[in-house]
């Protein structure tokens, strides 16, 4: 192989990571939404933060009994999402007296719960360079 | 009425039962206590035969009973009694005759499954093939374990989720309870107690954290408070006092580990930890006093008084340990096993100063129930179920008094109702239920409670067998 060659192999590659690295994003399309008010809060979390902080927020104002929104992942890797429908609009996930959700929640996978959030082996899933996809059924 | 007593009678009856049953070997087969949890139809509607005695002309109203009755899905079977989807039995009584009346409460977990055809809830005790997820206590509450009659509605009670309002009339279900707010899906406990002036106590449990609930007689809200308990301890009743609430915590506790497939499975026993005991005061809700008791599992209490000293008195069915819970609510649901009661009824006195005594009454049961209008103050006795029969303990003198049913039946809780304008704790009626599987029916039977080992002063027969149940409540007209 001539060096040129192997130079715009080497550069392609190159180009074509970049470009695939600028889109590592989540089509999240959520299902089940029971009333046209308040919002959808949908939370990305990393696998090492799933009971800290996000690594990206979206706040939407809930239209529609289905939606879909982007988020963007800051690289390719492995995720899980945590949602809820703020159907009061206090930014809160309300809760009962002993913590139970009143609200309906979801989790990317829609990884069961069993008396609490689910574990990340079952809400990951991956973000490749050129994004994902999870569909959310809210409960 | 002939010149044969009551009681010959009765064994008349029993012993033609005996007979008929020994004629066919296959009848015998079939129609053993099992029958007791087998799933009956969707509805149930049938008038009540008279087989002995009359029934008193005062004694009118509605009786309601609730207890699980679907044992089977699909080709699997119930694991554990506590988990089949409650039915509420209602029987009419009034002018002479009783008509029975059954529903099945239409819980969010009975339609799941109904359209699912199968089991898909884990829950108190039974973890079928294909557990769904659980997102909510309600998810696996069977509204199966007990009746408060309120608001001119019942509601169908369960361990530790909402209560379900069901008609009072045509036992429609009309819904979920929806306290509002942080009430709402919070544990309401199948234990209400509802005090002389018509106020309803109760408290939930969720691991360590226990509600208490005060309602208005009309089921408004007045107070509730969260407490911490001292240990996530399966707890099913309570008592209340003039002034105080007493809750019992066997150390039956939630930290058994591992991946549990029902409720029941995140407890363990602990025979070297012991019974605590939480006194609560009635208007601040804080823990006042703490009692220690030997290590005894219970279910049931019947009532608790404190005196002028602040001694408070209780008396409850204690259990060496937890095996009912465990093993033989599945023995049952399983036909497996039906062994006798075991509970000891006993009475707890708790002293000020934190010690506490055990004095053990006679005999084996379960079931306690005492006169409605004593809840919270002096009561001398209670009334309960023992193998094949009714009983009542005196527990001014331990004395007890007895009857039995007979051979193949099963005897059912009975429900105190007060004389109208009775000023006697034992001027009443006892009403309740038997499953003579031997003849394969249910029975009604009303006792005089002054004279319980008289045998019932009437006794009707269901035109069927009703599943074996846990509570009901009496509603007079």
């Amino acid at each position: 192989m001539k060096y040129r060659e192997i130079l715009f192999i080497a550069a392609a590659a190159a180009l074509a990571a970049s470009s695939a690295a600028a889109d590592p994003t989540v089509k999240v399309t959520v299902v089940g939404l029971k009333a046209n008010q308040g919002f959808m809060m949908i939370a990305l979390h990393s696998e090492q933060a799933w009971s800290g902080a996000a690594v990206a927020k979206i706040k939407v104002a809930v239209t529609a009994a289905a939606m879909t929104v982007t988020l963007a992942a800051p690289a390719p890797g492995r995720y899980g999402i945590k949602m809820f429908h703020d159907v009061n609009g206090d930014g809160e996930m309300a809760t009962n007296i002993v913590g139970f959700p009143t609200e309906p929640f979801g989790f990317s996978n829609d990884a069961p719960v069993r008396f609490g959030p689910p574990s990340f082996a079952d809400a990951g899933f991956d973000i490749g360079p050129n994004g994902a996809a999870q569909t959310i059924t809210l409960r | 009425m002939t010149a044969l007593t009551r009681r010959e009678i009765g064994a008349l009856v029993l012993g033609a039962g005996v007979a008929a049953a020994a004629s066919s070997a296959w009848a015998k087969t079939v129609a053993d206590w099992r029958l007791g949890f087998k799933t009956p139809p969707e509805t149930l509607d049938g008038d009540l035969k008279l087989l002995e005695g009359r029934l008193p002309p005062e004694l009118q109203g509605n009786f309601y009973r609730v207890g699980p009755a679907q044992f089977e899905r699909a080709g699997e079977r119930l694991g554990h009694w506590f988990d089949g989807d409650g039915m509420v039995q209602r029987f009419a009584i009034g002018d002479g005759s009783v008509r029975h009346k059954g529903r099945f409460v239409s819980t969010d977990k009975r339609r799941s499954e109904q359209t699912a055809g199968r089991f898909l809830h884990s829950g108190y005790g039974f973890g079928p093939k294909a557990a769904a997820e659980l997102r909510r206590v309600d998810d696996i509450n069977a509204a199966n374990t007990s009746i408060l009659p309120i608001a001119g509605e019942v509601w169908a009670l369960w361990e530790g989720g909402s209560p379900w309002r069901v008609d009072a009339q045509t036992l429609d279900t009309r819904g979920r309870q929806a306290f509002t707010g942080p009430l709402d899906g919070a544990p309401f406990s199948a234990h209400p107690k509802r005090g002389p002036d018509g106020d309803v106590w109760n408290f939930g449990v969720l691991g360590r954290s226990c509600v208490i609930w005060h309602l208005a007689p009309d089921g408004a809200v007045r107070k509730t408070k969260l407490i911490e308990l001292p240990a996530a301890s399966l707890m099913h009743d309570f008592a209340v006092t003039a002034k105080y609430l007493v809750l019992l915590l066997p150390p039956m506790h939630g930290d058994a580990g591992g991946e549990p497939k029902s409720l029941v499975d995140r407890y363990r026993w602990h025979a070297d930890r012991p019974l605590q005991v939480l006194v609560l005061d009635k208007d601040t809700l804080t823990i006042q006093r703490r009692h220690e008791l030997p290590a005894r599992f219970l279910y049931h209490l019947s009532n608790a008084w404190e005196d002028a000293s602040g001694t408070i008195r209780l008396d409850a069915f204690l259990s060496d340990d937890a095996t009912f819970a465990v093993k033989t609510a599945r023995d049952l649901a399983l036909g497996r096993a039906n062994p006798d009661p075991t509970g000891r009824l006993t009475a707890i006195t708790l002293p000020p100063d934190g010690g506490a005594t055990l004095d053990v009454l006679p005999g084996t049961g379960e079931f306690p129930r005492m006169n409605p209008r004593r809840v919270g103050s002096q009561h001398r006795y209670t009334y309960g179920v023992i193998a094949n029969g009714i009983a009542r303990w005196d527990l001014a003198t331990g004395k007890y008094d007895t009857f039995s049913y007979g051979p193949d039946t099963w005897s059912e809780e009975p429900v105190f109702t007060p004389r109208q304008g009775a000023t006697d704790e034992t001027d009443g009626w006892l009403t309740t239920t038997v499953l003579n599987y031997g003849l394969g029916r249910t029975e009604l039977a009303v006792f005089d409670a002054r004279r319980v080992s008289d045998g019932p002063v009437a006794r009707l027969a269901c035109p069927y067998a009703l599943p074996l149940g846990f509570h009901g409540d009496f509603v007079a007209a």
